[in-house]
């Protein structure tokens, strides 16, 4: 995905605003986390025939302005919920795994909105099951949800932190997506997402 | 836990089931860190556990109790614990001495009420400030003024209707907020110095064990909980302890597994059958039939202890076949006393006076079956039988195939009940105060008193009936009836002269204490004024109204004539007389709106005519709502005092300051002190010095601060003197100070002590055991508190003759309230201590949110209701709207509703609507000369709840 | 799962529990006081037979069968019973006579003791007892192996199991998975919350508020492997104690005495050789040995009928009640726990109309802080 360079980020960071619908999504395809790789007996046993994740694909795009980066993000959501949420994956270092959110020596930062929550969180994962508050990072997002589609941006400062991803105009990373279906009541490792890591490069 | 690396030991290792075939290859990669993770060590998050920490955390910690008349399960030793200066929570004490090794010791006592109180305090019901009502009664516009304008208004407005109308016209409604300590000492010293009128709630609230009284001559009289311990049978009759006995209830489980039989007799199959052995069940009202055919099987199988029935009860005593009376001496002789009576002596074969001053038999061997003549003083004969041969007689009624079409019980049943009774070597009661609720209650408790008399079951460890507990520290009295503490000397003195005249007279000094509370209904005595309080009602407040119908057929003339009669002939005490206006009513922590039977009649016949309605609280209420003045009273753990007790539970309780009260909330003590002093100020700028009472008493309003606080030496402020004060004046608390009480929450009482009701139990209270009530009469053969001196089966009053009622019977309820096809029964609940916390948020959370009337599912069926359903219930007298509750423990016919929901937790109406509760007449009787007439607490009538008829129908919601 | 050094274990005799909810209240009143807990009763008494608490918790599913765990939901807000919202300030100063007081959110139509003394059974038949949970802290916890952030420990020194609240994200997996259902959800705070066995309290010597505060000494808490204290004797000498549900193949730590029931009664009103409380239903709650233990605990107490001694009556009768508690039986008040300053402590006291004018129809209704409004 290229992140275009814009002027003026401000309308970019309301969801509902039509700059979004004018610029040229990317779709990423998802699949859902495969069941054998949720990280309990029981929620293997209780989901191994219900379906979930089962988003095929959701619409993306980002722009940035020089200091801040914004993150759309967009997929069918029929029935809106608190419980609906989407996180961007970004490497912090190494070559992470995306499916198994990453490891010690690479492990993966998270931003992460919630329907029922102001703004995002932002965790940081070595691996399946190790999530943990984040480092305090410049970001946010705001969601809505207009005839069944979920609309969501998230933004970020640019630039270098630690122990989250860098970001900086002119290189190249990674992002990857997961996005939960809140009346499905999916969670943690319930999830759609984006199978591997999509290029991101960053317009300088 | 290792996990194989390979991907289909990876998905074993997992314990996963089959993967979906098309998974990506980046599937393989994570599967191979997925084996790191089962090293990863779980990261230290013992911070988290912090705020769990803090919860349990205070600043200090002061001791509390509940000033509340939970009666037999009163009171509880807590501690309050403090935060930041306001109540964080509360939790028991539990620090009571085990009173042998032979029983369970009582800790910790406490319920879910108490355990809540640190809630209730502070729940929306609780008011702070003094309120001024702007609109109209029951609007609940209110205004917030200072005390000084509050009281200041009261002072004038008492001051002028005392002064146009009379001192009589100003009542005080003085229920559960009765401690008989501080609270009491200010409402009784402001009655006794004002004449203004105390209403005696006792036998209103239906709690006055008439058939107890009628019996023993007393209410009084109970064992301590540990004392249940002993008996190998305890029957649980007319009362609901698992509902009502919270803190004691232990006891009696514990008893059951040391091989205590258990029985409960109740028409539903209510929480304590649950716990029993046997549940007898019987038709609402008619277990006076119950207890006469075990009667009647303890004599027919000779299974009766006839040395106690002929030294301790009035079976051998001789009565006249020709006019229903006991042949007594002033049948025999000139001058002879109408008290004195005849046995007739199996040894020698003559009539012999019974004894008198003790119950020793000595060489008597009392024939308890002999029918003989004698010839009376105008030469005339006489056919006389004894007592028991009367009873006998009277019980071939109550054959067990009589009896289980009265009570709809088995025959069987009756039998198996008769057997354990007879079997047992030590039975005892467990009875509150629900049978006095019904019509007939009377008769219920004579007749069960009987049994416990027929198989001399009184007055030993694990033996014996017992109807009130009642406990208090006897300073109370002295201090409460002092000018000041400089006259205490003279006051005892002139106290038990007064006792000792009435002993020289042939009084056991019981007799002569419950004679001297008598004159609480009298005017121009030392003592404060009292009135009846179901009189007062009924006459003032237009009850009686509601009660000339066709219920009771069996009178000769209206209700409501019968009331008249008693109390324009003084037979019954009211005050203020008929035909004059009460005027003001202050209710201290006490809730009339909502709890006299009858329903609204009061706010259309005597609210109207009311100058003034006060209430002095800790929370909004009924009566609140409809009062012109809200005086907020401190809670319990922001006040320093104690409580009187009972046996079951012997142990003085204190509450202490826990914090300072909220808002501008004062101490009940204080509160009265300050009214005093502002009716003394108002007094003399209006220059009004002593005034006359209707009854040419002087009431110095003037002076009536001084009066009041002895002084000074007992200012506004000196709650906590005043509290120390009855604790040093008492006999029978031991040594303990009030500071030292203060520090262990509690202090076991040494005897009973000389309060008249605490007298009443009539035993002595013996380091490392048990409480027994009556060893005074069984063992020391002191007189029982009856005319006869006896436990009394045969009541030759007339009123009593009359209406049948000489010996104990059962008698059908008369159809109170209309011919309607149920009953409606009652209870106290669980969650509960009258309304104190009916409407407490958190005991709402654990039942239904709101009130609520049992009905049973055939019952329910009939009606097309389902559970939740609202329903219309109606009689002749009202109705009330009401949610359904189905319950498979009531029986066909039977509805129950729980107690003290105050009247806006209904839709419409109040449950006090259908309840009529009239009078019975033979409760009306006075000047008797007897144990019969009116006396503090009891000798009164009552007010009935438990049997009125009504019907039901479904309504929409 | 670390090994587990010691057990702690509750008693509950159903002999004894007299259904007065001081245990909810007392749990309640240390620890569900904060925001968002105004539903939660970690400690639960419910009429049985019944729905319990949450409604219908036993069709929910979870826990195991044969090791493997099994799938289970949620009840929702109304199977958990809500605090009831009473509109008190209307009814007392909203200035119009007569308003009844009711919830705003509509008369209720269940709570967390809805069929209280309900029971089943026909009259004069019925039957119903008391039964009061927490929970089980279990040593094969359904909570703690569902929890995909392993959030839930087993604490090694004494088998109490805990939520770490920090560590958990809210997905309720072992809400879901407990079969007891006694795991709560805080909406404020985002996390599970449940039971956590008074540990501050055990830590001091104190036991637990529930079991300390009962006044029908209904429990006994003590380590499952002291030989001399009552919960050994109980479960292991005399066998009287039984787990609820075993088949939910947790392996609960808390066990019940059943209950004793008077007999049925037939249709001339006479009393039968029948128990009220059928045996299937006694076996349903506490498995196939419950017969044994009925039997035995009638034996015990015909015994002292007979005027013999019986160890087991006297261990359930516990004379001295400090005996209840094993090494747990400091009191509060022994122990110094003084609280940080500026604690999150107030309370909301209804302040009405300060003045009133005729003009001012609705009043002013404030809630005050006492600590400042003196």
């Amino acid at each position: 995905m290229l992140v275009k360079r814009v002027t003026d980020i401000a309308p970019w960071r309301e969801p509902g605003n039509s700059v979004w619908q004018g610029m040229a999504a990317e779709s990423v395809a998802m699949m859902p986390t495969p069941v054998a790789l949720q990280p309990t007996q029981y929620i293997r046993v209780k989901w191994e025939t219900l379906p979930y994740g089962l988003l095929s694909s959701i619409s993306t795009g980002a722009v940035h302005d020089g200091e801040t980066i914004a993150f759309y993000t967009q997929w069918q959501c029929e029935v809106e919920h608190l419980k609906d949420a989407v996180a961007i994956a970004l490497p912090v270092r190494g070559q992470p795994i995306l499916m198994t959110m990453g490891s010690p020596d690479a492990p993966v930062h998270f931003l992460h909105w919630m329907a029922k929550k102001e703004g995002v969180r932002s965790t940081h994962s070595q691996g399946i099951g190790s999530t943990q508050l984040g480092v305090p990072v410049v970001a946010d997002g705001a969601g809505t949800w207009i005839d069944g589609q979920r609309r969501v941006v998230i933004t970020r400062q640019l630039g270098d932190f630690i122990e989250a991803a860098p970001l900086r105009p002119g290189t190249t990373s990674k992002i990857g997506y997961a996005v939960w279906l809140g009346a499905n009541d999916e969670r943690a490792g319930l999830k759609a997402f984006s199978m591997d890591w999509k290029p991101l490069e960053i317009e300088a | 836990m290792a996990v194989n690396l390979s991907r289909r030991g990876f998905l074993q290792g997992l314990g996963a089931s089959t993967l979906v075939l098309s998974t990506p290859s980046f599937v393989a990669r994570a599967a191979a860190a997925v084996s790191d993770l089962a090293g990863l060590p779980i990261p230290d998050y013992s911070a988290w556990q912090d705020i769990y920490q803090t919860q349990w955390s205070w600043d200090k910690i002061a001791k509390g109790t509940h000033l509340i008349n939970c009666w037999y399960q009163s009171h509880c030793a807590w501690d309050v614990y403090v935060k930041d200066g306001l109540v964080y929570r509360e939790e028991q004490t539990a620090k009571y001495p085990q009173t042998n090794s032979d029983v369970p010791d009582f800790n910790p006592r406490g319920c879910q009420k108490g355990c809540a109180f640190s809630n209730r305090m502070y729940d929306a019901t609780r008011v702070i400030h003094p309120l001024k009502r702007v609109g109209e009664r029951g609007e609940g516009k209110w205004k917030r003024v200072s005390w000084d304008e509050a009281l200041t208004d009261i002072a004038d407005r008492y001051i002028d209707v005392t002064v146009n109308e009379g001192s009589d016209r100003t009542i005080w409604d003085i229920g559960p907020g009765m401690d008989l300590a501080t609270s009491s000492a200010a409402v009784f010293r402001f009655s006794k110095f004002t004449r203004s009128v105390l209403l005696d709630m006792n036998t209103e609230i239906g709690d006055g064990h008439r058939g107890a009284l009628e019996t023993l001559g007393k209410i009084s009289g109970e064992r301590s909980a540990d004392d249940f311990f002993y008996s190998d049978l305890i029957l649980i009759w007319g009362s609901n302890p698992i509902y009502t006995q919270i803190p004691n209830a232990h006891f009696y489980t514990e008893a059951r597994y040391n091989g205590t039989k258990i029985i409960t007799i109740s028409p539903d199959y209510n929480a304590s059958a649950t716990k029993s052995d046997l549940w007898v069940p019987v038709k609402p009202g008619t277990d006076a039939a119950l207890a006469m055919g075990i009667a009647r099987w303890l004599v027919e199988h000779d299974k009766i202890d006839r040395a106690f029935m002929a030294e301790q009860t009035d079976m051998p005593l001789l009565v006249r076949a020709d006019t229903g009376k006991f042949l007594t001496e002033a049948d025999m002789q000139a001058s002879g006393s109408i008290h004195g009576f005849y046995l007739y002596d199996g040894a020698t074969k003559r009539l012999m006076p019974a004894p008198r001053k003790n119950l020793n038999l000595g060489e008597l061997q009392p024939d308890l079956e002999a029918i003989t003549t004698v010839t009376v003083r105008d030469g005339s004969e006489v056919s006389v039988s004894t007592v028991f041969s009367l009873l006998k007689d009277s019980l071939q009624l109550y054959t067990l195939a009589h009896v289980s079409k009265v009570c709809g019980t088995g025959e069987k049943m009756i039998e198996l009940m008769a057997q354990s009774v007879s079997n047992s070597k030590a039975m005892t009661n467990i009875t509150s105060s629900s049978l006095n609720k019904y019509f007939h209650g009377n008769l219920i408790e004579r007749a069960m008193i009987l049994v416990f008399a027929l198989t001399g079951n009184m007055g030993r460890h694990g033996a014996g009936y017992s109807a009130f507990p009642f406990l208090t520290p006897d300073g109370f009295e002295p201090f409460t009836l002092i000018p000041d503490m400089h006259s205490l000397e003279q006051f005892a003195l002139q106290a038990h002269g007064m006792v000792e005249e009435k002993v020289a007279e042939g009084m056991t000094e019981e007799m002569a204490l419950y004679d001297l509370t008598k004159l609480v209904f009298t005017t121009n005595s030392p003592f404060p004024q009292a009135t009846c309080a179901t009189l007062f009602w009924a006459v003032h407040g237009g009850v009686k109204d509601l009660h000339d119908n066709n219920w009771t057929p069996f009178l000769t003339k209206p209700m409501s004539d019968y009331v008249l009669d008693a109390v324009n002939s003084g037979d019954q005490p009211l005050l203020p007389p008929v035909g004059k206006t009460p005027r003001i009513i202050f209710h201290f922590v006490s809730n009339s709106l909502r709890r006299v039977r009858g329903g609204d009649i009061l706010k259309e016949k005597l609210w109207p005519q009311l100058d003034l309605s006060v209430v002095l609280d800790m929370r909004m209420n009924t009566t609140a709502q409809h009062a012109d003045y809200f005086l907020p009273c401190a809670a319990w753990y922001e006040r320093n005092s104690f409580k009187w007790v009972t046996p079951l539970s012997p142990f003085l309780t204190a509450t202490t300051a826990a914090t300072e009260p909220l808002g501008s909330a004062k101490p009940d003590w204080e509160i009265i002190l300050l009214l005093s002093k502002a009716i003394q100020k108002r007094a003399k700028e209006r220059g009004i010095g002593t005034v006359k009472s209707p009854h040419g008493e002087d009431i110095a309003l003037d002076k009536l601060y001084d009066h009041m606080s002895m002084n000074g030496a007992f200012g506004e402020k000196d709650e906590e003197k005043v509290a120390a004060a009855i604790l040093q004046l008492s006999s029978n608390v031991g040594d303990i100070t009030w500071e030292e009480l203060k520090e262990t929450g509690f202090a076991r009482f040494t005897k009973p002590g000389g309060d008249s009701a605490s007298l009443g139990n009539m035993t002595d209270f013996k380091e490392g055991e048990t409480l027994v009530p009556h060893t005074h009469h069984v063992e020391k053969k002191v007189p029982w508190p009856t005319y006869t001196r006896r436990m009394q089966f045969y009541i030759d009053q007339d009123r009593y003759l009359e209406m049948g009622e000489a010996l104990p019977r059962h008698k059908d309820a008369p159809k109170i309230g209309g011919n309607h096809p149920f009953m409606l029964t009652g209870g106290h609940p669980r969650e509960s201590i009258h309304s104190t916390w009916r409407d407490n948020p958190l005991m709402l959370q654990l039942t239904r949110g709101e009130p609520y009337i049992l009905i049973c599912p055939l019952d329910a069926a009939g009606k097309g209701v389902e559970d939740g359903d609202l329903l219309r219930v109606f009689n002749d007298v009202g109705e009330f709207h009401v949610k359904a509750k189905l319950s498979p423990s009531l029986q066909p016919g039977q509805l129950l509703i729980y107690h003290a929901w105050e009247d806006y937790q209904f839709k419409k109406g109040t449950m006090r609507n259908v309840t009529p509760s009239p009078i019975n007449p033979v409760e009306l009787v006075g000047n008797t000369g007897t144990h019969l007439d009116p006396r503090f607490a009891t000798g009164q009538p009552s007010t009935f709840d438990r049997d009125a008829r009504v019907d039901v129908e479904k309504i929409e919601a | 799962m670390a090994k587990i050094k010691r057990q702690v274990a509750m008693i509950m005799d159903l002999n004894k529990c007299i259904g007065c909810q001081t245990c909810t209240i007392a749990c309640k009143t240390l620890w569900t006081r904060r925001k968002g807990m105004e539903h939660m009763l970690w400690n639960t008494v419910n009429t049985n037979p019944g729905t319990g608490t949450p409604r219908n918790y036993e069709t929910m599913g979870g826990g195991f069968k044969n090791g493997a765990a099994q799938p289970g939901i949620l009840p929702n807000r109304e199977d958990w019973g809500d605090r009831f919202d009473m509109n008190y300030e209307e009814v007392f100063y909203g200035g119009k006579k007569g308003t009844p007081l009711s919830d705003r959110k509509g008369d209720p139509k269940g709570g967390a003791n809805w069929d209280e003394d309900v029971g089943e059974g026909d009259y004069p038949n019925n039957y119903y007892f008391y039964l009061p949970r927490i929970c089980n802290h279990c040593t094969h916890p359904a909570c703690l192996e569902a929890c995909p952030r392993k959030a839930i420990e087993k604490r090694e020194e004494d088998g109490i199991v805990l939520i770490n609240e920090k560590k958990c994200r809210g997905y309720q997996f072992c809400a879901e998975a407990c079969p007891y259902k006694k795991i709560y959800f805080n909406e404020e705070e985002g996390v599970s919350q449940k039971c956590i066995f008074c540990l501050p309290r055990l830590q001091e010597g104190v036991a637990n508020a529930c079991a300390r505060q009962c006044p029908g000494r209904v429990r006994f808490v003590g380590y499952l492997d002291d030989e001399e204290g009552p919960i050994h004797k109980l479960v292991y000498k005399h066998k009287v104690a039984l787990t609820l549900h075993p088949e939910y193949g947790t392996q609960p730590n808390v066990f019940y005495v059943p209950p004793m029931s008077p007999p049925k009664i037939d249709a001339d009103g006479n009393p039968t050789d029948e128990s009220r409380i059928p045996p299937e239903y006694l076996e349903f709650l506490f498995g196939p040995e419950v017969h044994a233990v009925m039997k035995r605990v009638e034996a015990e107490r015909q015994k002292k009928m007979n005027g013999e001694e019986s160890e087991l009556m006297d261990l359930l009768i516990s004379r001295k009640w400090q005996d209840l508690f094993g090494p747990f039986s400091k009191s509060p008040a022994e122990v110094e726990r003084i609280s940080v300053a500026n604690s999150d402590q107030s309370v909301s006291v209804y302040d009405p109309a300060v003045q009133y004018t005729p003009d001012n129809e609705i009043h002013p209704i404030k809630f005050i802080n006492p600590m400042e409004d003196r």
